[in-house]
């Protein structure tokens, strides 16, 4: 009885979470008429509000730059955080206990601190309305290196010497054995990275005019902030919306084992 | 195998001397123990051996070439360490010829120290098993230990360094051994 109690309680709570987002999910397939009803089944079911968000703006094209930038940053985080982890965590060298102090210190700086310096910076470097805006500033982050360099010192370093005695150079040391041992923390880290730079909003907005360039979150925030309000355009928007997390969501289905594993064992919550 | 002659050598960790004025002569074939106290510098000086440690001053050989210098991967030495060091991601055929294939050396010569490994070492049950796989079972022996002492960088090792404890983990290994 208390079990069962217990078990309506959770599926309440999860209702509370899963409703907005299946009214959300259904309100795409309702005609105009019915977008306000609180029912998550629509009475006429209709692509409509697909077929006017793709026809109302590119976002064709912003869902493949989104791709192309989120998983460009999650890839250069992976390879180029690792490597700075590794480094940090299993090289001798001198500075090697001021840089990550340095690397602990970044995380305390607030990103919006350091916006206007880095669109100074874009500027000089004539790189507005560019890819490479989009992407080079958050091709490392501190929160990656911490998070592998932890999982880095827990190796044993008799593995490293054996390696070096196998013949293995360090970036083979590195690819070869710490990779396939760091599934969970590289997943974590490539699926946090991935959401952040999926969902990037502000950066976008300060960089890139184009509308060719847009990713899919700011063409969606533009869609929306000129595409007048009012129920015609809602469903249009939450269709839009859509598009923007289902890639979120199926990353997350894919990686979640792993995930879950690596929080449990990090200790680090999202 | 080979001879091996330590002269002279010295190793400091910062301010610190683990190993002064070290001299050994290991003959060709020889077996050595290194025997004393927890922190004497026994792994230090097999670590200096394989060219995991750097030598302070002194100079190392490994039969007619000095080795002092030289990294991990040139000198042809093999070690067995106190914790295996197998790759936990590989199984154990893998883990033998790792080593070797990194090396370029040729696949025929690669399955013959692979069958090797299975006749003399008893590993033939274990090949395709990880390393988490290998422990238990109805085998007399220490599998992960055997597997280790059959990975070698190249496929005849000059030198074979072997790190246990006081109790060592290895005790229950059958089979003959390259050298311990």
């Amino acid at each position: 009885m208390k079990r069962a109690a217990f078990y309506l309680l959770l599926a309440v709570a999860a209702a509370t979470f899963l409703y907005p987002f299946l009214w959300m999910a259904a309100t795409t397939f309702k005609s105009p008429a019915e977008v306000g009803a609180l029912s998550l089944l629509p009475d006429q079911p209709t692509l409509e509000n697909y077929r006017l968000m793709w026809a109302r703006a590119p976002f064709g094209r912003a869902l493949f730059n989104s791709m192309l930038v989120a998983t460009t940053i999650t890839l250069s985080v992976l390879v180029f955080g690792s490597s700075a982890a590794y480094a940090l965590a299993r090289l001798s060298f001198p500075g090697r206990g001021i840089l990550n102090a340095v690397t602990v210190a970044v995380l305390l700086v607030p990103a919006q601190l350091t916006l206007i310096p880095m669109y100074t910076l874009i500027v000089q470097l004539g790189w507005v309305d560019s890819y490479a805006a989009l992407i080079v500033p958050f091709a490392l982050n501190a929160t990656a290196i911490l998070i592998l360099r932890q999982f880095f010192l827990q190796v044993p370093r008799s593995l490293i010497d054996s390696a070096r005695l196998d013949g293995m150079g360090e970036l083979r040391i590195l690819f070869t054995v710490f990779w396939p041992l760091a599934k969970a923390p590289l997943a974590m880290v490539g699926i946090i990275t991935f959401m952040g730079a999926w969902n990037e909003v502000l950066w976008p907005l300060l960089v890139v005019r184009d509308e060719q360039l847009m990713t899919l979150p700011q063409l969606l925030t533009v869609f929306s902030l000129g595409g007048g309000a009012g129920p015609r355009q809602l469903a249009t928007k939450l269709a839009a919306a859509m598009v923007l997390v289902v890639p979120v969501v199926l990353a997350y289905m894919f990686l979640q084992r792993y995930f879950i594993e690596s929080m449990a064992s990090t200790g680090i919550k999202g | 195998m080979a001879t091996v002659a330590f002269e002279h050598v010295r190793k400091d960790f910062g301010t610190t001397t683990v190993v002064r004025d070290f001299d050994l002569q290991v003959a060709d074939g020889e077996l050595v123990v290194l025997v004393g106290g927890s922190g004497c510098g026994k792994s230090t000086i097999l670590r200096m051996l394989a060219g995991l440690e750097s030598i302070t001053s002194g100079t190392v050989r490994i039969g007619e070439r000095e080795v002092t210098h030289l990294p991990p991967r040139e000198r042809n030495v093999a070690m067995v360490f106190q914790d295996y060091a197998l790759y936990p991601h590989l199984t154990a055929r893998e883990n033998i010829s790792l080593g070797l294939r990194l090396r370029k050396i040729p696949k025929d010569e690669i399955q013959q120290r692979v069958r090797w490994a299975t006749e003399i070492l008893e590993l033939g049950p274990f090949l395709d098993r990880k390393p988490k796989q290998m422990s238990g079972g109805p085998w007399c022996g220490n599998p992960q230990c055997s597997c280790s002492m059959s990975r070698s960088p190249t496929s005849t090792p000059t030198c074979v360094a072997r790190c246990v404890r006081r109790s060592p983990k290895c005790s229950g290994v059958s089979g003959p051994r390259p050298c311990t």
